[in-house]
């Protein structure tokens, strides 16, 4: 499922937004977000799209778990996904690589019933 | 030479069209799916068609039948998924079917052989692998062989009546470990 995000002044797309199944028998699900749109940043819209995908995913499409890897260096991410709910799980060491270096990635989740 | 396919006790072969019998009687058996992420019971047909498309083996598809080294005889299956190119990385996969070579270092040795072609012959920098978190033999094999715990994923399987957590463990280049 990918949805794009609008902005509720000017319904304007200004990202867009990714819920992928791993097993429906797990009711789990990965998610992807995006804020494409620079003049978006750190106005709360990212923050109130995972809230609203994760409410939908728990509410509407029955799942019992949500979860995403992150970049450790995105603190900014990091604090909004905490925000919403996310509790970290691990540390992937490595498990990237980009611009020259390996990246470790973050794993996080939320549970049905852990949305803040 | 050393062969790149052999340990101790196990040697990695392509899979044949002969294997499914075997592949069939071991993947429709509750106590060696019990720790797999396998549900439902298999068909010939898909048997057949999982050893078609793995026997064109290579980078995108490196799986293997592990057999005995002393007689030969198929025991269970190794492999990687998801192999990147980019990243460097794949996920493993580990079968051992037969249930009278539990217990006996055999896994063990598959693992090892598998991580050391993932490593100097696939050019890998890091194999991760997921397990049950109740399965503590498994988890107590791959960390003698050198994977190391990175996380848990919470819930992240329904199977038996209830959410299991997942371990994620991770072995990076020159952390493989033969005793």
């Amino acid at each position: 499922m990918r949805l794009s995000i609008d902005a509720i002044e000017g319904s304007r797309p200004i990202g867009w937004v990714a819920l992928r199944s791993d097993g429906l028998e797990n009711r789990s699900a990965s998610l992807g977000i995006a804020v494409g749109e620079k003049d978006f940043w750190n106005g709360g819209y990212g923050t109130d799209a995972m809230r609203v995908v994760c409410q939908f995913g728990f509410e509407m499409m029955n799942l019992n778990r949500i979860h995403l890897d992150v970049f450790p260096e995105n603190a900014v991410a990091i604090r909004c996904y905490e925000k919403v709910g996310f509790a970290i799980e691990g540390r992937a060491r490595d498990a990237t690589f980009k611009h020259g270096n390996f990246h470790d990635l973050i794993l996080m989740s939320v549970l049905a019933g852990e949305l803040k | 030479m050393e062969s790149p396919f052999e340990g101790r006790l196990v040697r990695l072969r392509a899979r044949e069209p002969g294997d499914e019998p075997l592949l069939y009687q071991w993947f429709n058996d509750p106590e060696v799916t019990q720790h797999l992420s396998l549900r439902y019971p298999l068909s010939h047909a898909q048997e057949k068609e999982f050893i078609e498309s793995a026997q064109r083996i290579g980078y995108n598809s490196a799986t293997f039948g592990v057999e005995t080294v002393v007689e030969g005889r198929l025991i269970g299956g190794v492999g990687f998924e998801r192999v990147s190119p980019e990243n460097r990385n794949a996920i493993l996969g580990i079968a051992i079917g037969d249930k009278s070579f539990w217990n006996g270092g055999y896994g063990s040795d598959a693992m090892r052989v598998l991580c050391r072609f993932g490593f100097e012959m696939m050019n890998l920098h890091r194999i991760e692998l997921e397990v049950f978190a109740e399965n503590v033999r498994a988890i107590h094999v791959y960390e003698k062989v050198g994977f190391r715990m990175e996380g848990t994923r919470r819930q992240a399987v329904f199977k038996f009546g209830r959410y299991q957590d997942i371990h994620v463990m991770g072995l990076l280049e020159g952390e493989l470990r033969w005793e």
